[in-house]
């Protein structure tokens, strides 16, 4: 479990929130993004917003890149603001937090399981398996708040060709 | 989310609003701390000017550029740790890159 009772990086204790208008579309060409913070400093000193709030979701891979059919670990680690400093779930809150995993764009990895929840140490772990050559931006999210964007590279393996799969998709229909 | 598009070549703003939750404007210690604006993958998207501290409103705004065709993801960062959902953004081609690839496509067959 983390502790910390003053965070340097965000001194002024602000909190993120979900976020509520996040990618409204383009007309007139605003692209707009929302990022909720709370405007209490609870770090600095004794300002509740809530009980608690998700501060920010860490996430890691045991590698950066992956062969179509393999597969690489990914932890996200969320931490949870509380009057009075940081915490690594659970304490508080007691009850286990669902991490959910995305990646953009859709098609070149599976992430199994697409959601799961945290441990005692605050960390859900997931695999991110890859289905076709490319890159893509894998992102961990808890209660709107999002972890900052991993980069993961999948490489062709020895055995896959995309005829060979348009073949073999065809012949089952 | 609604994907978006922009030409290539031609520019657009990218706005991004810090939000309390507690409906009230953001406080002086979040509004300084910087906001980015940030597109991966790299080469279908310029950011100008991405990083930049929040209005009173919390409003940061940035210039986005279509310099590649294609689609990226943009995100907002607030200091280290706070980021936004990403959102899709499509750069098409011009008009002029069309009507060049049309004209290039209907001449003459070559001999």
């Amino acid at each position: 479990m983390g502790v910390f009772g003053a965070d340097a990086r965000l001194p002024c204790g602000g909190t993120p929130r979900p976020p509520a208008d996040s990618g409204s579309g383009l007309p007139g060409a605003v692209v707009r993004f929302a990022l909720s913070v709370c405007a209490c400093g609870v770090v600095a000193g004794g300002c509740v917003c809530a009980d608690w709030v998700v501060y920010s979701v860490d996430l890691a891979a045991d590698g950066q890149s992956v062969a179509v059919g393999g597969a690489v670990q990914a932890h996200a680690e969320v931490l949870v603001l509380v009057p009075g400093g940081l915490f690594a779930e659970p304490t508080p809150p007691a009850s286990r937090l669902t991490v959910t995993f995305q990646a953009y764009p859709a098609g070149v990895v599976r992430v199994d399981p697409a959601s799961a929840r945290t441990d005692r140490n605050g960390v859900a772990e997931s695999s991110v398996v890859g289905i076709a050559p490319g890159e893509v931006m894998v992102m961990a999210e808890v209660d709107g708040v999002y972890s900052a964007p991993l980069v993961v590279t999948v490489a062709e393996s020895a055995g896959w060709s995309p005829w060979h799969s348009k073949r073999v998709a065809r012949r089952h229909q | 989310m609604a994907p978006s598009s922009i030409a290539l070549g031609e520019t657009a703003t990218a706005e991004a609003v810090l939000v309390t939750s507690t409906g009230v404007a953001p406080d002086s210690c979040s509004l300084g701390v910087p906001l980015s604006i940030e597109a991966w993958p790299h080469g279908i998207v310029a950011v100008t000017q991405s990083t930049t501290l929040p209005d009173h409103a919390g409003v940061a705004r940035a210039s986005l550029s279509g310099i590649g065709v294609g689609q990226a993801w943009l995100y907002a960062r607030h200091g280290d740790v706070l980021y936004s959902q990403p959102v899709l953004v499509s750069v098409v081609p011009s008009d002029a890159t069309e009507l060049g690839t049309a004209c290039r496509t209907i001449g003459p067959p070559r001999r």
